[in-house]
């Protein structure tokens, strides 16, 4: 476990060394919410209520989807086993005396911490430029639930990248597929808008997914627009699909690396 | 003693994607792919005791690089026996990845945005390293290739001949029994390579590390290595003494070095 610390922390310690870097990240989640806000605002003119949110409501919102999202950075793990395994570096990871998935898994959350920090900072702000009253109404249980369930999906999302981007291993360039499920998957965490808005059988089906419990559900929990029951059972369903990932992962990880050739190096 | 390395019959076979030369070419590649097959080593035996230093000679595309990477498990051989330090590398269990370690000169296991200490502080974690044997080591290496004022300069801005000393640094910090070496030289100055050859031949010695150097620098293979091994075509051409082998292919004193090689080179096509 020591070792995956190290991992995370030089991890945290990279993402900090450009300044211009860390400014432009604390900012990356003022600019969500100022897109959100002019884009709501039209939207919200002459009408008090879009599928139950009112304005502030959809702020809200926004403001802890574009701070979970901000926070969640495992998509650079697909991006990056594809880029290694294609051009030969991956064997870097294989040398070393660490599982490659766990060395991953403790990059990325080292990185999240970095950008959870920051995050938390802009949204403070944001909340303040932009008077956004969050709800909150949530009894502790449920918003303990919802920072379960944030914990847990950047753990899942890391595991989902993984498997992902070890696709590399049996079809060499994924660039493209990576940046279309990016999209989707944009689309079914809830950070492009609120999933409440798709239709019920859309909606019902997203929840058994993960994603939707990743970013959609714990904002709902916090806004206090949704309760403990929905909680626990978004809990349910991203804990299962995060150890049959875990799983799963080894499993491909043993089954495809054996087709490295390591070309490159 | 039983060998730290010991391969039999040991092949690793390619398969490499080839298509027609053009725009037609390529479009027919995208219904129908053609493949064809290369024998990168083919029936190699090998066994290298500890405390050897080793060379590993050949020309490019001889099936050096597919050596190393099957022996420190990277890749998976296609047939034939492996056992390196007592396992089968691409199982790549921990306790067999913490007896060796690797240094390719033209891959890097520094974090380029940090200093070379943050590098070593997380090697040491990886590699469970105790705190005395981390200080004691580290010591050693700074002290020997002076390198106390550099430890603390991003690794981004050091000069290659320096980061390849940091790379040596962060691969014998956990006192590996054995180390591979891949052309850990390649585009250093003559100063830096004489470096890097005094500090490798003390690590031989003192540390008593078993070391395989493959090497295009013959210099470094002549002054290292008492043995080598010389690879052509995937195959083992000739596994002796170094001396040996450059008077057999040496035709007058003080030849230039490069038209040693050159012979040495050619034996694979007379093979």
């Amino acid at each position: 476990m020591k070792k995956y610390f190290a991992i995370a922390k030089t991890a945290f310690k990279a993402q900090i060394v450009y300044r211009f870097d860390v400014a432009m990240t604390a900012l990356g989640t003022l600019w969500k919410l100022l897109f959100a806000w002019i884009l709501w605002g039209a939207i919200f003119q002459g009408q008090e209520s879009v599928s139950g949110f009112d304005f502030g409501g959809m702020l809200g919102y926004y403001l802890v989807v574009s701070f979970l999202s901000s926070m969640d950075q495992s998509s650079g793990v697909s991006f990056e086993l594809n880029e290694r395994i294609r051009g030969g570096t991956f064997s870097k990871f294989m040398v070393l005396p660490a599982s490659p998935q766990l060395q991953f898994m403790a990059q990325s959350l080292g990185a999240s911490f970095y950008y959870a920090l920051f995050a938390l900072l802009a949204a403070l702000l944001g909340a303040l430029l932009f008077q956004i009253r969050m709800g909150f109404g949530a009894e502790p249980a449920a918003l303990l639930c919802a920072f379960c369930l944030s914990a847990l999906g950047l753990v899942f999302m890391v595991s989902y990248h993984f498997f992902v981007g070890l696709l590399a291993f049996k079809f060499q360039e994924i660039n493209f597929f990576l940046h279309l499920q990016g999209n989707l998957i944009a689309l079914a965490t809830g950070a492009m808008l609120p999933l409440s808005l798709l239709p019920k059988t859309v909606l019902e089906l997203l929840n058994l997914l993960p994603f939707s419990q990743v970013g959609y559900l714990p904002a709902m929990l916090l806004t206090g627009r949704a309760g403990l029951g929905e909680g626990l059972k978004g809990l349910l369903v991203l804990v299962l699909w995060t150890a049959a990932f875990l799983a799963a992962n080894r499993l491909l990880y043993e089954r495809l690396r054996v087709q490295y050739d390591g070309v490159g190096i | 003693m039983r060998p730290i390395i010991e391969t039999r019959g040991l092949t690793k076979a390619f398969r490499r994607f080839e298509k027609e030369p053009g725009l037609l070419g390529s479009v027919k590649s995208l219904f129908k792919r053609e493949f064809s097959e290369k024998l990168a080593v083919s029936d190699f035996d090998l066994n290298v005791e500890p405390g050897e230093f080793v060379g590993l000679i050949g020309p490019n595309g001889a099936g050096k690089t597919t050596l190393v990477k099957m022996l420190t498990g990277i890749i998976a051989p296609t047939s034939g026996e492996i056992e390196v330090l007592g396992f089968w590398p691409n199982r790549l269990q921990n306790a067999f990845k913490r007896q060796y370690a690797v240094v390719m000169g033209q891959k890097s296991q520094l974090f380029f945005e940090l200093t070379a200490a943050d590098t070593f502080g997380l090697f040491k974690e990886l590699y469970g390293i105790s705190d005395e044997n981390y200080k004691r080591n580290l010591n050693f290496f700074v002290e020997l290739f002076d390198l106390k004022e550099l430890l603390n300069v991003q690794v981004r801005s050091l000069s290659l001949g320096e980061r390849m000393k940091m790379e040596l640094v962060a691969a014998l910090l956990h006192d590996p029994k054995l180390l591979f070496l891949d052309e850990p030289t390649i585009g250093l100055d003559a100063v830096a390579q004489r470096q890097m050859r005094l500090f490798l031949r003390e690590v031989n010695e003192q540390k008593g590390t078993t070391i395989l150097l493959t090497s295009h620098y013959m210099e470094d293979v002549l002054s290292l290595c008492k043995r080598s091994v010389v690879v052509g075509e995937g195959k083992k051409l000739y596994d002796g003494g170094t001396d040996a082998l450059f008077r057999r292919f040496q035709k007058e004193e003080g030849e230039e070095i490069g038209l040693v090689v050159e012979r040495i080179y050619a034996m694979g096509e007379k093979a």
